[in-house]
């Protein structure tokens, strides 16, 4: 859309982008910490890393759409000043976003209209609208019709044309937030040959990829960001091998030299607590759906499930908890057949659950504390109550023993959830979900939480293991899984592809997660 | 306390606005503020069998307000009251016209058989909703309609008064000795019933394992799922509960202070009820309340043409005014809490992220155009 050459002049320009000492600082946690990343003009860069690592906001960075707290970007030779998304553009950076950003319910034509630099001036006329971008796309060998609404195209064409609209023009530079995460794997294909092309016009793309099959793919150069750091500057690509970008990603190949202190439960060895054998389940939306999945967890045992996001982790957790049913396969929980037990008649049994969000799915942000610590066991207060209806002291005095015992800070058994900081709601979470538990799935107990609430979290899932209650823990932190788990599974394209006991490897566990191979 | 305070002083300000309003209007159309005020208090408290009609508009919006408020605390938009209580109404009338039985047994089956139509009436949208996802909203409005259409066939046909016509065709009344009230009367037997409603309908929701449940459900349905609680049975609960006690009201109102079922022109107890229930902030002592408050206000509409020249519409502004202002209260507040719903900057978390991604994008966009 751009002229990028009138915009920086003739100026001799030797990196596309040059980021010294960029830093986003999102209070609690550093994003991107003190990133020197320098990008040669034309060709494919891979950038890589774990969810969390900092890509995205990375890319956000360059784009000027994230402020940075320190350092400086530089596209083109110019410098982007922090959240300067307008200067960015004039440079000739453009991002396409991991979701679309054209509004669905408009005409392709509309939309890309709308979301114009040099919208037509004078009345809307539709004609001419249509004409213009119709002439856009064909000239970017994009072949829709523009008159269709944009909520009725295919995600691949969506994606298409986001990315012909994005495309900067010669001697630009394309930032690509996940492109991959939304397509089939038939289709990725087709996304690399546009790439591959548009590069032809000499246009830089930086491409932030999941799958080391993909960076061998379509990437000239591939860089690693670990925990915000730029572990891996620029590289060729036919320079390393999955194992060593593997290892880049997760962190040191050393075996993790501090086991569990604590021995697992072994006592009645062959009792399987969970079992899944062969599930296979339709997708969550955004992730694979399960195919023939197994996994086993023992009494007293805690086992990690890693993975890149998008695995069908939660549709691994949401079938275990029983929120959806699988299609084939058997779930077992302390040796009773769960597989089409509603959720209620797993917790019957002793299934507890963790849910991925604890603003979201934990927890009611406006109902009192004692409401939400009791949840679902308020309805069995028959228990204590003979009468029809509940009491009301006996519901407080329960809830209260539980916040105190989880050293949950609160000021009134009557405040909001919505008044607790985030460790403070987890443990309220733990408080409800540990202390009847006889089997846990937990699912990021710890995303968000600062070092105490960490530590809260995890000492609370410790104590429960060694009192014989079987924990599975998925979470996208390889870290805390390898520090606290006695087995790692690794979840990749919905099933489990390896068990890993310890001493944990850690390049072996990373090479698993991102597989050389596609599934 | 100060927090109650605060809490008291935001749930009524709305009602302090909306008379503010009105009474602008008023004295800027002409009429005096001053006599139009002291009309509302006569219409209210001291006229003529004030306090008694006041008492008499509550009794019902009280009754429906009740099951509204339960419906809308488990997140169902449930607006087709004012259609269960004319079901109930026509089951009552039916029962009291046609069946040959002595009085207490006959007020007994018209309650029973008029609870039982108002929750039929409700779960058929219950059912709609819950288990084939039809919009609770169009499907209980759109069965106030067929139920004002059955009203008209059953006072036009069947039950019909020969003596009424045209816009007030009505049923034959109830025989007087069948009746609990007369026009203008006390009745204590339906306060004792209101009072004992109000009192079930506490303990259900505050101290009831179905409260319990309705609570998480409306609060937040994916914690209430991850927790095991039966989404759909609770929610088609809230349905019958909801149509029950409109149904009851047919019945009260049968038995009481109306003695038949009039078409047309009778005040629409329903819509009225789902604003006291919204007023009340679908708590039961919050309606009881704004029961009274509306149940004043339509007395003082009844009373007003005595002695002003306001016409009832007059008052109907203010109704009016409350209801959208307490929308707009909510609207703010609804707003408030998606915005707050995740802090955390992350995207997985957040679900709103791809749009405002997109309109963040077409902003930048734009700015650019209109800069450079």
């Amino acid at each position: 859309m751009l002229g990028v050459e009138d915009a920086v002049g003739g100026l001799p320009r030797t990196a596309a982008v040059r980021c010294s000492g960029v830093t986003v600082d999102f209070g609690s946690v550093l994003a991107v910490d003190d990133v020197n990343l320098t990008l040669p003009v034309g060709g494919i860069h891979a950038l890589v890393g774990q969810n969390g690592a900092g890509k995205t906001t990375l890319a956000r960075a360059i784009a000027g759409l994230q402020q940075h707290t320190s350092g400086t970007v530089q596209v083109n030779g110019v410098e982007v000043p922090p959240g300067a998304n307008l200067v960015a553009r004039r440079s000739g950076v453009d991002m396409v976003h991991q979701h679309p950003s054209l509004i669905p319910e408009l005409t392709v034509a509309e939309a890309l209209e709308l979301g114009s630099p040099s919208p037509r001036r004078g009345p809307f006329l539709r004609g001419a609208i249509e004409r213009r971008w119709s002439e856009f796309l064909e000239s970017r060998g994009v072949d829709v019709d523009v008159r269709r609404r944009v909520k009725e195209l295919s995600v691949e064409l969506v994606q298409s044309v986001e990315i012909a609209r994005a495309n900067p023009g010669r001697g630009g530079l394309l930032l690509l937030d996940e492109p991959t995460a939304v397509l089939a794997p038939s289709r990725v294909e087709a996304l690399f040959e546009q790439l591959r092309a548009m590069v032809a016009t000499e246009v830089t793309i930086l491409i932030v990829l999941h799958k080391l099959s993909e960076v061998r793919n379509i990437a000239d150069t591939v860089t690693v960001l670990r925990e915000g750091r730029l572990v891996l500057s620029p590289t060729p690509a036919a320079a390393t091998t999955d194992a060593e970008v593997g290892a880049h990603i997760v962190g040191e190949d050393l075996a993790d030299p501090s086991p569990r202190s604590r021995l697992r439960v072994v006592g009645s060895d062959d009792e399987v607590a969970i079992a899944a054998s062969g599930i296979d389940a339709q997708a969550v939306a955004g992730e694979s759906p399960l195919n023939n999945l197994s996994l086993d967890v023992a009494r007293g045992e805690i086992v990690g499930v890693a993975g890149v996001e998008g695995n069908g982790q939660r549709t691994l957790v949401e079938t275990l908890v029983g929120l959806r049913l699988p299609m084939s396969g058997a779930i077992r929980f302390l040796g009773v057949d769960c597989t089409t037990k509603s959720v209620e008649g797993r917790r019957a049994i002793g299934v507890r659950s963790v849910p991925f969000d604890r603003n979201a799915e934990g927890t009611a942000a406006e109902l009192p504390l004692w409401q939400n610590v009791l949840g679902w066991e308020a309805q069995r207060f028959r228990r204590w109550d003979r009468l029809p209806f509940l009491s009301a002291a006996a519901m407080r005095r329960r809830a209260t023993e539980r916040l105190q015992r989880f050293h949950v800070a609160y000021a009134d058994i009557d405040q909001p959830v919505a008044s607790l900081s985030g460790g403070n709601t987890q443990r309220l979470i733990l408080a409800r979900e540990l202390p009847d538990a006889r089997a846990l799935v937990v699912a990021q107990p710890t995303r968000g939480l600062d070092i105490s609430g960490i530590t809260g979290v995890w000492q609370a899932l410790a104590e429960l293991a060694a009192s014989g209650v079987p924990i599975l823990v998925v979470s996208s932190d390889l870290d805390e899984l390898l520090e606290h788990s006695d087995r790692v599974d690794v979840i990749r394209g919905g099933t489990i592809v390896a068990s890993h006991p310890r001493p944990f490897y850690r390049s072996a566990i990373g090479y698993d997660m991102v597989g050389a191979v596609g599934p | 306390m100060n927090q109650h305070l605060a809490r008291l002083i935001t749930r009524l300000a709305p009602v302090v606005i909306a008379f503010a309003l009105a009474f602008v209007l008023f004295a800027a159309t002409g009429f005096s503020a001053g006599s139009v005020a002291s009309g509302i208090v006569e219409g209210v408290f001291t006229g003529r069998g004030a306090t008694t009609n006041t008492i008499r508009w509550s009794i019902p919006l009280i009754l429906i307000g009740l099951g509204i408020a339960v419906s809308l605390r488990a997140g169902e938009f449930n607006i087709g009251a004012q259609g269960q209580f004319l079901v109930g109404s026509l089951a009552a009338i039916w029962v009291a016209l046609k069946w040959d039985l002595p009085k207490p047994w006959l007020i007994f089956f018209a309650i029973v058989l008029a609870v039982v139509a108002g929750a039929l009436w409700s779960a058929i949208a219950g059912v709609l909703k819950v288990y084939l996802g039809a919009d609770e909203v169009i499907t209980t409005l759109m069965l106030n309609f067929v139920a004002i259409q059955l009203v008209q066939w059953v006072a036009t046909g069947p039950l019909r008064d020969p003596f009424s016509s045209g816009d007030a065709a009505s049923t034959e009344r109830l025989d007087p000795s069948m009746r609990v009230q007369g026009s203008g009367e006390y009745s204590l037997e339906l306060i004792l019933l209101t009072i004992a409603v109000i009192v079930a309908a506490w303990s259900l929701l505050e101290r009831s394992r179905l409260g319990i449940a309705v609570q998480l459900i409306g609060a937040n349905p994916k914690a209430a799922a991850w927790q095991g609680l039966s989404i759909r049975g609770t929610q088609l609960h809230t349905y019958l509960i909801a149509g029950g006690l409109a149904g009851l009201t047919g019945a009260t109102e049968v038995f009481g202070p109306a003695g038949r079922v009039v078409t047309g022109s009778t005040p629409a107890l329903g819509f009225t009820a789902l604003v006291v229930a919204t007023v009340g902030s679908l708590a039961v002592v919050g309606t009881v309340a704004a029961g009274l408050f509306f149940g004043g206000l339509q007395a003082a509409i009844l009373y007003l043409p005595i002695v002003s020249d306001l016409p009832p519409s007059g008052l109907r502004i203010i109704e009016g005014l409350v209801a959208l202002l307490i929308t707009a209260q909510l609207a703010t507040a609804l707003r408030r809490r998606r915005s707050t719903q995740s802090p955390l900057p992350d995207k997985a978390l957040n679900g709103n992220q791809p749009i405002e991604e997109g309109i963040q994008h077409v902003l930048s966009r734009r700015s650019r155009d209109e800069t450079g």
